[in-house]
């Protein structure tokens, strides 16, 4: 049995073939989604921030959290020094107090900050390349 | 079966989290890739052995029949065509769906192992850096759809399985 393309939308599988043979930066697999790059990470952001998780608050009994998160470099926007950032769903970024991280974060309408997995965060550990690409930026503040 | 959020069905869905919404099923197209998902669903993974054992080794103990046969799950529908996310379950335990318009347009088997996917979310596979929800794949006959970069179809050892 072969896969089904829709036929509405037949560059829909030159696109797929073409991941296959280029590759992604990952398949979260927790959450049914893939790692964007960092510049496919910045483009959907509407903020990104490099600093650390200073406390983490479990909003309620579904697993939502809140982090609470010192700013030590922003890309995008001028953000405060801390700010808080709400992340839930089966999808939530998962991250621990006293570490670093660099955070795409999306902006609600209510002005509030959320992120999540697939949105390009990763830990201080790991954020190397990440760094260098938003280094290479001009930094917000 | 789990339920479909349409226009219709009066359901009482979740409000918007992280970005992720549940909204009903408006588009005839994307509806009917979401319909014969389901189809596949039904005649071919409910009620196989290996992936009902799967799904019993999950937090939640249900098998993979029983949590498809839950009259509470809903199906929703979030507008993201990104290219990156398929789908979501409102949160570990919940029993609210909802799959991208990126994963109904890659078609109806990268819905169905989306579905089967959040599915174990639904019996407690854990979020994070966790494998258990995706792993299930495996057991479920969508092996070949673990990875959404890996092309796959459903394996045929379904129907001797079922025969053993």
């Amino acid at each position: 049995m072969q896969p089904d393309w829709p036929d509405f939308y037949p560059p829909l599988r030159v696109i797929v073939a073409a991941v296959m043979v280029v590759g992604l930066p990952g398949f979260a697999l927790a959450c049914r989604c893939i790692e964007p790059s960092p510049a496919q990470a910045y483009k959907a952001a509407q903020g990104v921030v490099f600093g650390e998780v200073i406390s983490v608050r479990k909003e309620n009994e579904r697993g939502d959290v809140v982090y609470v998160f010192e700013v030590a470099e922003s890309w995008k926007h001028n953000l405060e020094r801390q700010i808080t950032i709400h992340s839930g769903t089966t999808c939530s970024f998962n991250a621990n107090a006293g570490l670093k991280y660099v955070l795409f974060l999306r902006q609600t309408k209510s002005g509030n900050y959320d992120t999540g997995q697939c949105m390009g965060n990763q830990s201080e550990a790991k954020a190397g390349p990440t760094l260098q690409y938003l280094r290479a930026m001009k930094p917000a503040k | 079966m789990p339920n479909i959020n349409t226009p219709d069905s009066g359901h009482n869905a979740p409000d918007e989290n992280s970005g992720w919404q549940w909204l009903p099923y408006t588009d005839a197209t994307l509806l009917a890739t979401l319909k014969h998902a389901i189809r596949i669903i039904d005649g071919r993974i409910k009620g196989f052995r290996p992936c009902d054992r799967a799904f019993r080794a999950l937090p939640g103990g249900r098998s993979f029949t029983q949590v498809w046969t839950d009259p509470d799950v809903w199906i929703s529908f979030d507008p993201k065509n990104n290219g990156r996310d398929f789908g979501v379950t409102n949160f570990v335990g919940g029993k609210e769906i909802s799959v991208t318009k990126f994963a109904l347009r890659m078609g109806h088997w990268t819905t169905a192992a989306t579905l089967v996917h959040e599915m174990a979310h639904v019996n407690g596979a854990p979020g994070g850096d966790s494998h258990a929800a995706e792993g299930t794949l495996r057991s479920c006959l969508l092996s070949g759809l673990e990875d959404p970069n890996i092309l796959g179809a459903i394996e045929r050892v379904a129907d001797a399985a079922r025969l053993a």
